[in-house]
């Protein structure tokens, strides 16, 4: 066996290690845990790949060491950031869904089935967001984000429905206009990738709407010659993109100071990390306090 | 417990909320209850209504990781602009168990407690001491 299946077999054990602590009847494990195990394995495998690259460096030329010290860099940097946000997003989701946990037995308690009902449907919630996270992050973790072999002909109707479920939690007692015009008939293509780019472009449209209106999201995929072109427009709060194009895509951008249109989390960086394994490109036109539209382009054959 | 007057929730995700809320409408049970899920709308309204808001015993719970402004973010714009801000009680309510938020937090005098979420009511007790 080698050191890194060690590795991962080790992790395996110190992680069951740990779950069983925290969930001592093993009332609470469910496959997300499964798939969480599964997640931080893959980020040890980052580690073991980065140690090999050190092992080899050893061997070879100074200006080969350079190369592969910033090459090293930049992937700790990524690792950082990529861990950084898989603690806090998954904690912050655990953190509900224990509280939603506590909450319910106390209303079971008092017989409040009114209470309960709406308990149940926020645990519900919780768990489709704790999903689409650790989607998100396998995704990130394993693929570069190319899709060969993932092909099939999208259903537009299905491709919609899918998109509204999982950016339903946004739209909760909002004034909302939202739209969808797919005109991509016969279109062969990833489904996964355009749900993964539709999903993120309108969330951040829901997430950045302005208060004080009606908000309005418009998400229009059109096959254009050989390329497919996917805009997201809405009139939320925009952004100063002299400040914000250089580093909106990266990890976990939240930490900026003093500008109003801010929090990208990591769909942005999904969908950047998609664009370059398939050869796309991004355009975005967005003005403070009026909106932003974004266009996707995409080649349907490379 | 302090008989607080007025409870401020401020946290980006309304499940936090919506469990806050429970726990505070009974461990406070006369006071009036503000939730805010953008930071800087919890700002603005905190201008705007500071002199209400710091005369009766206030209780802010603020979250740190918020898309826009961070918790601390929020404290450091409002903690010059008041002389009053020291009479509000503020308790970090947050999923982040780091050692950098906690010793940024440390930093921070009007801060009163640190609890890791989910809250529960003896949390709450604790954090408030």
């Amino acid at each position: 066996m080698n050191d890194s299946l060690l590795n991962i077999t080790e992790t395996h054990r110190l992680l069951n290690r740990q779950l069983k602590k925290a969930f001592p009847e093993g009332k609470h494990s469910t496959s997300g845990v499964e798939k969480l195990i599964e997640l931080v394995s893959n980020s040890y495998s980052y580690f073991d790949e980065e140690r090999r690259l050190n092992r080899r460096a050893e061997e070879i030329s100074n200006k080969e060491l350079k190369e592969i010290n910033s090459e090293l860099e930049s992937k700790n940097a990524f690792l950082d950031s990529f861990n950084y946000g898989l603690a806090h997003d998954v904690k912050n989701h655990t953190a509900n869904l224990r509280g939603l946990l506590q909450m319910l037995f106390k209303y079971q308690k008092k017989g409040d089935t009114e209470v309960v009902t709406a308990i149940t449907k926020k645990l519900e919630l919780s768990v489709n967001q704790m999903s689409s996270i650790l989607d998100g992050f396998l995704f990130l973790s394993a693929a570069e984000g190319s899709f060969e072999g993932d092909r099939s002909e999208i259903n537009a109707t299905e491709l919609e429905e899918m998109v509204r479920l999982e950016t339903n939690y946004l739209i909760e007692g909002r004034d909302l206009q939202m739209t969808f015009d797919f005109n991509i008939d016969g279109l062969s293509y990833s489904q996964h990738i355009l749900r993964i780019i539709l999903v993120n472009l309108i969330s951040n449209s829901l997430k950045f709407a302005r208060k004080e209106v009606k908000t309005v999201v418009h998400a229009r995929m059109t096959k254009k010659e050989d390329r497919l072109l996917i805009d997201v427009v809405d009139n939320g709060i925009g952004m100063n993109l002299d400040d914000e194009n250089s580093t909106m895509f990266k990890l976990f951008d939240k930490r900026r100071k003093n500008t109003e249109a801010k929090g990208f989390g990591i769909g942005l960086f999904m969908i950047k990390r998609i664009l370059d394994s398939n050869k796309g490109d991004i355009e975005i036109v967005s003005k403070l306090r009026e909106g932003t539209k974004v266009r996707i382009h995409l080649p349907i054959d490379l | 417990m302090k008989q607080y007057e007025l409870v401020i929730l401020v946290d980006d995700n309304e499940t936090a909320i919506f469990l806050n809320k429970d726990i505070i409408e009974e461990e406070c049970r006369d006071a009036k209850i503000l939730s805010y899920t953008n930071s800087q709308e919890f700002i603005d309204d905190c201008i705007e209504n500071a002199k209400s808001w710091f005369s009766v015993p206030s209780l802010l719970l603020l979250d740190i990781n918020m898309p826009g402004k961070f918790g601390f973010d929020v404290l450091d714009e409002l903690e010059d602009d008041f002389d009053e801000f020291d009479l509000l009680d503020i308790v970090l309510v947050t999923s982040s168990d780091l050692n950098r938020d906690i010793e940024v937090a440390s930093r921070f005098h009007c801060i009163n407690g640190y609890i890791i979420k989910p809250l529960t009511k003896e949390k709450l007790i604790e954090g408030l001491n």
